[in-house]
């Protein structure tokens, strides 16, 4: 009886195990093909046609530009969720000022509402400010990331102990340098933790970049890949690749980076 | 004296800490807010001079049959994602705590895995494995012996639907399997024990000691789940094409305020969706939050 | 600890330089005297052909091409207009959307110094000329392209049906909506297609009505569409078409495959579509004129009224479209069908196509332009027939015709509120 169970499990989770991986095994083998291929025969085994239609692909569009404009919002938007985040977290955390309880209320709010819900505004904010067509408004809004501000505060709540910061201060120590030399580096393990998940969260922003950007040569990933549909239109064969191109970075890097994340995620959880 | 002086003077460093913060907070989070409710009372194409129009775009919203029709298809595809998601998780974390299961982590990475990718991507891959006769996965249908003619899967809204649900489940069972596994982790084990030796079934002590205990992880879940899935955009974007063919199924709220706003160019009325959209989200999750109170009482 | 702090400050200087590199992006200005380099915004790569040649010509002016697809052009142009900076020099448009643009005048007359159309205005086919020019008849765009409709056929299937594959039979053979619907049910019994998509018809339907969508403000069906919508209803049910939307791959990989009769779309189908993918089929296709002329489609290009570049710009936009020499090259090599008279005629006199069997199409073509044509265009007329495709899809799909009229009455309600709809 309980071994039919226990069959039965192994058979449930291989079942979600192959649903889970099938796409991501489709765009490999697909991308091996002509789109004529494709759309004629069932294939299993790779093909040989990789590199021309990654050709076909770079004609039209460089990907890879894609990738690095991506890069160039995520990775500022990253660095100043988490820096700006811990700065504010601690802020919070360890000073007593009028109007405290306010502007945390603010921090609250601020992760409950939905930033998609005031896209027009956003895109209004940023013509006027001049920023349209550039990385300003993609990047800027990392320094007010609540959910950063949130987490970090707890996090420094939690593990700065205040003699820490006493000693500092009898050296003599600025705030400043107390933040940078003895607190950032105490919540490192939170700050990374928050950092992965941004980046994920800006390198698949979509609505963002699409209303904020319009020259095609600072398009980011995302917004590069939904275009290509109206570009290749019917050739799936490219489109494949620039799928590929797009997936299998994060999930190699996901590969080595998986406990870390699936660890950040449950502390994450737990607070 | 002294010291409480040097206190209060240092505590001014409060202000230093949370001004970046604050500053851009209401550069890019609150004054859209408010320019997006002023704008919900004018007219501007993007280009000509704003005018004022008082309350001409909402008596517009009354006479719009689209938009209860996109709150509906939103509902739709959110609800056939949300509901087997939660289950599936619950029966997952389940598995995975009360059993020993061997490759668990392996199982449960590559479980959460379609969370990382791009929706913007998965909308396009999902889009070319259907589309057409000669589709990928009607040649696998027909292949494996499921069916014997294709299935003209985007010409039927129900169907489109249907897959809209299925890629946001396929992205978003593990995340919420994790989260619930960090949630059941954390019950005392202690409580567990004393269940075992009180001779409960492990659907009595799921129901009893389990359900109870992760309540606040549930409502975390369903209120982010709200909030996020009233929004959706990118997968039914890219699925089929920012109409949300066939027929308008997968015209999601977010998908018709950007239409109106961008490819017709009525930002002032794109704007007045936009904050009956918030008022709805808000209100969906008052009334999750009170449900949940509620049975917990 | 220390290298911690390190790493944290070797991070924020990279993310600074990163920013670095975005605000220079961002604040590039162009310089007005020197090298020009002019910012083109394609709906497709074709235009890309003629920038080589272009360049060689004027070696102080570099092309740069972006390729944008239609359905993204609106809202992206939009959003440079309204910021004032980043606007293309040129920019490009299909022929239903290009209406909007050209009313919205963003686009430079035509007429005005440095530009000098009228110039050419003789040898320029009228009805391409129609589509870019304004309500106060001024000309803002033009395309390179001339599209009078076609029927692109397989000359195999045909000798099997009608026992030739003559063009002019064949055209008389399929001259009326009935003539086509028997031989699409003769030929369904065997399992072949006869057209590639209901959407090919609907284009020449579309250029057959005697009115536009909108009259003096008021939403106008066409009867010619009302009859229509049943035709594609027999089509859809009946599986007469591919059952997938032009431009899916599969409507592309039909070229190749012996289930499809015919595609009737303009000369550009067949540079786009039948002549690249045509492999096996090489010589087995053909060309002939459908009952009723008209003219569907196009590339529009028109130059950015607030442009620095005025001279660089019509320097580039007449190799394009007005120079006899760079357009011949284009047309015998693409197998296009082209703005200019004298090209035409021109490529009338010369070879035929190895794809269709030796056949020269231009001559058709030249007779089929002499016809009259009504200039339809409004500036909704993308999203109209956008959302009339789909009322015509539902009715396919089971809705009765009203239901699917008033689905589309309602839509172009919700998409423009100044259209009165009864």
């Amino acid at each position: 009886m309980k071994h039919i169970g226990t069959v039965f499990v192994y058979v449930f989770l291989l079942l979600l195990l192959v649903l889970s991986l099938l796409p991501f095994y489709l765009v490999l083998i697909n991308s091996t093909y002509s789109s004529i291929d494709i759309v004629t025969k069932l294939k299993f085994l790779p093909g040989t046609m990789f590199g021309a239609n990654y050709q076909k692909l770079q004609e039209l569009t460089n990907i890879w530009r894609g990738f690095g404009n991506s890069l160039i919002v995520s990775v500022p938007f990253v660095v100043f969720s988490c820096y700006f985040g811990a700065f504010a977290g601690y802020g919070f955390a360890k000073f007593q000022f009028k109007g405290k309880t306010f502007f945390f209320f603010l921090v609250l709010a601020s992760m409950m509402l939905p930033s998609q819900l005031s896209i027009i505004g956003f895109y209004t904010t940023s013509l006027k400010l001049g920023m349209l067509n550039t990385y300003w408004p993609l990047i800027l809004p990392g320094i007010a990331n609540a959910s950063a501000v949130f987490f970090l505060r707890g996090m420094i709540e939690q593990s700065v102990p205040e003699s820490l910061l006493e000693a500092a201060r009898m050296e003599g120590c600025s705030e400043l340098t107390i933040f940078n030399r003895f607190v950032l580096p105490c919540i490192m393990p939170g700050v990374a933790t928050i950092g992965i998940f941004n980046f994920v969260s800006s390198w698949n922003n979509y609505l963002g970049p699409l209303i904020i950007l319009s020259d095609a040569k600072k398009f980011t990933m995302p917004i590069l890949i939904a275009t290509i549909k109206g570009i290749f239109l019917s050739n799936y064969g490219a489109m494949y690749v620039a799928i590929a191109i797009s997936i299998f970075p994060v999930v190699i890097v996901y590969c080595f980076l998986s406990r870390y994340i699936i660890n950040g995620l449950t502390i994450g959880a737990e607070k | 004296m002294t010291f409480s002086r040097l206190e209060k003077r240092r505590n001014i460093w409060g202000y230093v800490f949370i001004t970046p913060f604050l500053v851009m907070f209401v550069l890019f989070g609150l004054y859209p807010i408010i320019y997006t409710f002023q704008l919900s009372f004018q007219k501007w194409n993007g280009f000509s001079a704003v005018q004022n129009v008082g309350f001409q775009n909402w008596a517009r919203l009354k006479d719009d049959g689209t938009f209860p029709l996109t709150l509906a298809n939103t509902v739709k595809i959110w609800l056939w994602d949300f509901i087997p998601q939660l289950g599936i998780a619950l029966l997952l974390s389940m598995i995975f705590t009360f059993r020993k299961i061997k490759g668990m982590s392996f199982f449960r990475a590559v479980f959460y895995l379609p969370n990382l990718i791009t929706a913007a991507s998965i909308g396009l891959l999902f889009n070319i494995l259907f589309n057409g006769d000669k589709s990928t996965i009607n040649q696998l249908l027909i292949r494996l012996g499921l069916k014997s003619q294709p299935i003209a899967f985007f010409k039927s809204g129900v169907i489109t639907q249907g897959i809209a649900s299925y890629i946001l489940w396929w992205m978003w069972f593990g995340y919420t399997m994790i989260l619930i596994m960090a949630g059941v982790t954390s019950i005392d084990s202690s409580l567990y024990e004393a269940a075992e030796l009180d001779g409960c079934t492990s659907w009595q002590t799921f129901r009893l000691i389990t359900m109870p205990l992760i309540r606040p992880t549930i409502l975390y879940i369903t209120i982010t789940s709200i909030i996020g899935g009233m929004q959706i955009f990118d997968v039914p974007a890219n699925l089929t094409n920012l109409a949300g063919d066939p027929q308008k199924a997968i015209l999601t709220t977010s998908m018709y305020v950007y239409q109106q706003g961008f490819k017709n160019t009525s930002l002032g009325y794109a704007s007045t969706l936009s904050v009956v959209q918030f008022l709805i989200i808000a209100a969906l999750s008052f009334i999750a939050l009170k449900m949940m109170r509620r049975k917990g009482a | 600890m220390r290298r911690i702090k390190k790493g944290f400050i070797v991070c924020i200087m990279v993310a600074l330089s990163l920013s670095g590199m975005v605000f220079a992006q961002g604040s590039k200005e162009t310089t007005p005297t020197g090298p020009v380099t002019l910012e083109v915004w394609a709906r497709g790569d074709e235009i890309k052909q003629f920038v080589p040649g272009f360049e060689a010509e004027n070696p102080d002016i570099t092309v740069n091409v972006t390729v944008i697809p239609d359905a993204e052009m609106t809202p992206k142009l939009i959003t440079v207009l309204a910021s004032g900076k980043g606007v293309p020099d040129l920019f490009m448009q299909e022929a239903s959307y290009i209406t909007y643009l050209v009313e919205a005048g963003c686009f430079a007359d035509l007429n005005k110094a440095p530009y000098h159309i009228n110039d050419y205005r003789d040898n320029i086919w009228p009805a391409t000329l129609d589509v870019g020019t304004d309500s106060t008849g001024v000309v803002r765009a033009l395309t390179w392209q001339t599209n009078p409709g076609a029927i692109i056929y397989r000359r195999d299937i045909a000798k099997k049906y009608f026992g030739t594959d003559d063009p002019d039979t064949v055209s008389q053979l399929l001259n009326t909506d009935e003539k086509m619907l028997a031989v699409a049910k003769q030929m369904k019994q065997d399992g072949i297609h006869f057209v590639s998509c209901f959407k090919d018809i609907y284009d020449s339907k579309i250029a057959q009505r005697t009115n536009p969508w909108v009259v003096d403000g008021k939403l106008t069906i066409d009867p010619v569409l009302l009859d229509f919508m049943d035709m594609a209803k027999t089509i859809l049910v009946n599986g007469y078409d591919l059952g997938v939307d032009q431009w899916a791959s599969e409507w592309i990989a039909a070229v190749e495959s012996d289930d499809l009769f015919c595609y009737i779309l303009p000369p550009w189908g067949y540079q786009y579509v039948i002549k690249p993918a045509a492999n096996k089929t090489i010589g087995k296709w053909a060309i002939t004129t459908p009952a009723t002329a008209y003219i569907s489609g196009g590339s529009y290009l028109g130059i950015y009224d607030k442009t620095p570049h005025k001279d660089a710009a019509w320097k580039f936009f007449s190799y394009v479209l007005l120079n006899e020499k760079s357009l011949y090259d284009y047309a015998k090599q693409s197998g296009d069908f082209v703005v200019l008279k004298s090209v035409c005629d021109k490529l009338a006199a010369g070879e035929g196509e190895a794809v269709l069997g030796g056949q020269n199409p231009n001559g058709i073509f030249i007779k089929e332009m002499q016809n009259s044509f009504k200039k339809l265009n409004t500036v909704y007329d993308s999203q109209l027939n956008d959302s009339f495709i789909s009322a015509i899809k539902a009715y396919a799909a089971g809705s009765t015709k009203e239901q699917a009229l008033s689905q589309f009455k309602q839509d172009v309600k919700t998409a423009f509120p100044e259209i009165v709809v009864e």
